[in-house]
């Protein structure tokens, strides 16, 4: 399961309450993806 | 008798009060032959005889190539359009469509952990929108291996069709406060998008600890319909930038970097 949050219009805002976060639902989880690499290297 | 209408105004000599009916400088015949000719080309002009030179309000047929003034792209209202919009405005009506709820997300291999550590950069990754479309959300998700916490901000930039990257903010969206591995961090958004190709842009405001985020590799495809190589070999590495010493809210983009891959965000169909 993975977790999406979802923020108001403006996004993260610690003025307004939550952070402006207005919802937070569990997903199941996605399909693999292909293996991983380091774009950086 | 000739007139100079259209071409000029005529110019009609008025019978005075003291002018005999059949004065010898205008006879009155003369006088009715210059307003019969006047009125004559009047009626020529605006169409009540053969060869008009002025359209009619109700349903006109032009000739020769008539233009107008062109309307800004995305207009939708009962105003003229002209060629020039055509081709800026296409309608993609071969295009699949999008559907409610479904997330859209630049062309690429999947990249599962983009080890993003550098603040302060931008990267960008192309989209192509297929046709006119309203996105209500706007997401960047974490990878397994993220931690610590981080500040991303998300936009859409405009494509410069000339040199084929970003330009000007179309869209700032801005910012998520990634604070755990796995996890989907979405803005509200209401942007709709016209047929054409835009940059997600995704900018590393603050790094964490370990700044892993999902993204996408252009490798194999993009956006771009091609592979980019910067040096000539078939080695790809190029088809996104990324402009570095980017701070607060997004700008006109500045100095780019190729890049074959980079975070992105997804758009999510309202």
């Amino acid at each position: 399961m993975m977790i999406r949050i979802t923020y108001g219009p403006g996004g993260y805002d610690p003025t307004k309450p939550n952070n402006n976060i207005v919802e937070e639902e569990w997903l199941p989880d996605p399909p693999p993806d292909p293996p991983e690499s380091d774009p950086e290297s | 008798m000739t007139t100079a209408f259209p071409g000029a105004i005529d110019a009609f000599t008025n019978p005075t009060a003291s002018d005999p009916l059949d004065s010898v400088t205008v006879p009155h015949a003369s006088q009715h032959a210059n307003i019969n000719d006047a009125v004559e080309a009047i009626e020529t002009a605006i169409g009540t005889t053969a060869a008009p030179v002025l359209a009619k309000l109700a349903s006109p047929t032009f000739t020769g190539v008539p233009a107008a003034p062109t309307a800004a792209v995305a207009t939708n209202t009962t105003q003229i359009a002209t060629t020039a919009f055509v081709l800026a405005n296409p309608s993609g009506a071969g295009s699949f469509g999008f559907t409610s709820g479904l997330y859209y997300m630049p062309i690429g291999v999947s990249q599962s952990n983009f080890t993003t550590t550098t603040e302060d950069v931008t990267y960008y990754t192309p989209f192509t929108v297929s046709k006119t479309n309203t996105f209500d959300r706007m997401a960047i998700a974490t990878s397994s291996s993220f931690s610590g916490s981080a500040i991303v901000r998300a936009g859409i930039y405009n494509n410069d069709s000339a040199t084929g990257k970003p330009s000007t903010v179309l869209l700032d969206a801005g910012t998520v406060s990634p604070t755990a591995a796995s996890t989907i961090y979405q803005i509200t958004i209401s942007q709709s998008l016209s047929v054409g190709n835009y940059w997600i842009a995704f900018n590393m405001q603050t790094a964490a600890v370990s700044s892993h985020f999902l993204g996408k590799i252009f490798t194999t495809a993009s956006a771009l319909g091609y592979t980019i190589s910067t040096t000539g070999s078939t080695t790809v590495d190029a088809g996104g930038w990324l402009q570095t010493g980017v701070t607060g809210a997004f700008a006109t983009a500045g100095s780019l970097t190729s890049i074959n891959q980079g975070p992105t965000a997804t758009l999510r169909s309202a």
